[in-house]
């Protein structure tokens, strides 16, 4: 039926009192109401009845935002180094108000482009691009999250500008690259690697690694202390912090990625994906991660992945203690000193709380000896999928 | 040794708990997600996959025969997705899910109700260990190279790591619960992405998929969905010794 054949008299009102439209009208009312409310309830219009701004590109506007604040900041710069009457450039910073770094996709065309490029490369797939000196599973991107870019993640665009320094920890100052010596040596467990040394000083290594990190900074201050730097350690909840209750949070948060036995595990090309938390894949006694402080700040807003910040303080000490009360890669000064590990732990491990040197689970920790399987590891669950395939 | 039904959780537990943390059971006759995948894949260690060829490519009484919509090489095609190469264990799950009503889609909820604790195993190393070349391209209008970036960078921005650190290198899936997206059919993945927020899809260990989903807008979707399409399909299983 179109619309030209409609009689309109048939559309006049029947002839009904207001009250009686009122009531009609409130009856239809409620009707429509309950029949939306139960569709609602019912889901079926969840896809397009989304709130606007999640479906708005909000990756996108952001990534557009920072470009654009970046850009005005390198006007501002320009104008200031040909006029030193000019406004002096003010922080490129983020909406979320942390640093904007440069994007590695925009680093210039030249040697240092190349360079930059290189040290990208070697930082977020170290087991490739320095092998000769990683002996562990670990990339040193899967502790300074984002290609070391994530505030809270020991972002490197922070880092580079910090150094030299004075180090308590080996009592000197130290340049970017002891910095980056100390990465390969601890965390990276150069040690055990096909060279048995972290990269041979003034290499292209530690070129390219600080031309990475230098790029990435550009426009931050010099000893800028910046927020975001580091892991910002949740303070030590009151009572302290349990292995015990560190194993549940394990289990419950973390084992499906990292493997009951804290192992990682691989893809079907043999590559690390989930690196080790303990066990001989993973960084060494002499690693800042076996603090359990330094743990707690990273898992406390890392981990579990894509999840920062749900874990509370108490749960994210719990587990960094557990993770931390495994046996792991000797320490490498207990080596090069020839010390015991009562005298390693008195000499390097008194100040922090750490594991080392204790005895855990009837297992002295340090001596990189684990102790009976079976009755030290959680219950392993099942065969690896890929384990055969690992070498394709 | 196994770890099965790891935590049974009361009503008043399961309230306490925020989200996203805790053991998790999205339903109170299926294992903590977390291990669930770990666990099946164990299970199907003891059944014969080829006893299962059958039942996969023809059906039998009620149950439909699986190639009839996942085509016969397991390829899929359309909103109807790849099996072939997924893993045993996650296979299984999935199927565990829609017989549960915790992954809601018509047809596979009548499937998979009709299909026994032993057939979902077989079936799942049936496909697992099946090895076919990819059928699937772009077909969304999604921008490659923002699918590239999710999957390889990720957005941080918007709090999303990248695929690859959960799904692999090449988007071929980790060892049992983290599964192959690699050559997935874009409209299938598409949709799944879209499930995780509007509740057909409720499966995931720590609801990592959720939190993932909701991040991303409608074009990141199109992007990603259609990127892994233009990858490589994953290997097939190594069978159990
Ligand atoms: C096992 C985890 C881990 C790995 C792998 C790792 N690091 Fe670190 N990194 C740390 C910890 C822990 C710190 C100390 C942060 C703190 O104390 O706040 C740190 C600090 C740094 C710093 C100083 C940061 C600052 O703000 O002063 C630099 C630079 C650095 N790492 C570079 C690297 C490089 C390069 C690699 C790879 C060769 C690497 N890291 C691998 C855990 C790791
Ligand atoms: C969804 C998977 C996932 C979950 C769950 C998860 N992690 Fe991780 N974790 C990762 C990945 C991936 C990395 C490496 C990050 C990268 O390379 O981008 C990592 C890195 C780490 C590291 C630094 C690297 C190393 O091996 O020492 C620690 C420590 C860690 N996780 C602890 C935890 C703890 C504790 C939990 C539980 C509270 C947890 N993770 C939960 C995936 C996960
Ligand atoms: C009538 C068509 C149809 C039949 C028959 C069918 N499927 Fe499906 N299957 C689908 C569709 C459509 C989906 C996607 C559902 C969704 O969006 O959740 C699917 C999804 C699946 C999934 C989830 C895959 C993933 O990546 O998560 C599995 C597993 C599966 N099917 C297995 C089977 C098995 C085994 C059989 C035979 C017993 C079978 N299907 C028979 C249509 C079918
Ligand atoms: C933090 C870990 C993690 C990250 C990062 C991640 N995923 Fe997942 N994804 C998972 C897990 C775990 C599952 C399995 C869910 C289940 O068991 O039902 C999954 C499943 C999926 C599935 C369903 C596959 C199927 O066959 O039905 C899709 C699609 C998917 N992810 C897409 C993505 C995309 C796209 C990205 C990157 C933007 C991504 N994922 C990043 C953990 C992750």
């Amino acid at each position: 039926m179109s619309h030209s054949d409609q009689d309109p008299n048939t559309q006049r009102d029947p002839g009904r009192t207001t009250p009686q439209r009122i009531v009609i009208a409130s009856a239809v009312a409620a009707v429509l109401v309950a029949v939306g409310a139960a569709i609602y309830a019912a889901g079926i219009f969840n896809p397009i009845a989304q709130s606007p701004d999640r479906d708005a590109d909000r990756g996108e506007q952001i990534a557009r935002q920072d470009t654009e604040r970046r850009q005005a900041w390198l006007a501002e710069r320009k104008e200031y180094t040909a006029d030193p009457k000019a406004t002096p450039p003010s922080l490129p910073v983020a909406e979320t108000g942390y640093f904007i770094p440069n994007d590695v996709a925009d680093a210039p065309d030249n040697q240092f482009g190349d360079s930059v490029r290189r040290g990208y490369e070697i930082f977020t797939n170290t087991q490739t691009n320095a092998s000769q000196h990683v002996g562990n599973g670990m990339n040193c991107a899967n502790c300074h999250l984002g290609a070391g870019t994530v505030p809270g993640s020991a972002p490197m665009w922070a880092a580079a500008v910090e150094y030299p320094a004075f180090r308590g920890k080996n009592k000197i100052i130290n340049t970017m690259e002891d910095r980056i010596h100390g990465c390969f040596t601890y965390s990276m467990n150069a040690q055990n690697s096909p060279s048995g040394s972290p990269p041979p000083r003034d290499g292209d290594i530690y070129k390219d690694l600080q031309s990475f990190f230098f790029y990435m900074a550009e426009g931050a201050p010099l000893e800028g202390n910046l927020p975001g730097r580091g892991y910002a350690v949740p303070p030590e909840p009151e009572d302290g912090y349990s292995i015990t209750r560190g194993e549940t949070v394990f289990e419950n948060n973390c084992a499906v990625c990292h493997g009951t036995s804290g192992e990682g595990r691989r893809d079907p090309n043999g590559r690390w994906i989930f690196p080790a938390l303990w066990g001989d894949d993973s960084y060494n006694w002499g690693a800042g991660m076996h603090r359990v402080n330094t743990a707690a700040g990273f898992i406390k807003h890392n981990m579990p992945l894509g999840q920062g910040g749900s874990l509370t303080d108490q749960q994210a000490w719990d587990v960094a203690a557990y993770i931390n009360s495994w046996e792991r890669p000797a320490d490498p000064r207990q080596l090069r000193d020839g010390l015991t590990v009562a005298e390693t732990d008195e000499r390097f491990h008194e100040h922090t709380p750490n594991f080392y040197g204790d005895e855990v689970r009837g297992d002295l920790l340090g001596d990189g000896i684990p102790g009976e399987p079976t009755a030290q590891q959680p219950p392993s669950i099942g065969a690896p999928r890929h384990s055969q395939q690992a070498s394709r | 040794m196994i770890k099965r039904h790891a935590i049974r959780l009361t009503p008043l537990m399961l309230l306490s708990l925020a989200w996203p943390v805790a053991a998790q059971q999205v339903d109170e006759d299926l294992p903590d997600e977390s291990y669930a995948a770990e666990i099946y894949a164990v299970e199907a260690e003891d059944v014969d996959p080829a006893a299962y060829a059958t039942l996969a490519r023809e059906g039998e009484g009620d149950v439909w025969s699986c190639a009839s919509c996942h085509g016969a090489k397991g390829q899929g095609n359309g909103n109807i997705p790849r099996l072939a190469g997924l893993s045993t264990g996650y296979i299984a799950k999935q199927l565990h899910a829609y017989a549960e009503g915790v992954r809601i889609n018509h047809n596979m909820q009548y499937v998979a109700t009709k299909l026994t604790d032993d057939e979902m195993l077989g079936l799942a190393r049936y496909y697992a260990e099946m090895e076919a070349p990819s059928n699937a391209g772009p077909a969304l209008g999604g921008d490659l190279d923002r699918g590239q970036e999710l999957m390889i960078h990720g957005d941080w921005d918007i709090n999303v790591p990248a695929c690859y650190s959960c799904h692999g290198s090449s988007a071929w899936g980790v060892e049992q619960a983290f599964p192959s997206l690699a050559a997935q059919q874009p409209a299938y993945t598409y949709a799944q992405l879209a499930a995780w927020t509007d509740g057909r899809r409720n499966n995931s260990p720590l609801q990592l998929m959720q939190g993932i989903s909701h991040a991303l807008s409608d074009a990141d979707r199109r992007a990603v969905a259609d990127y892994l399409a233009t990858l490589p399909a994953p290997p097939a299983e190594e069978p159990t010794p």
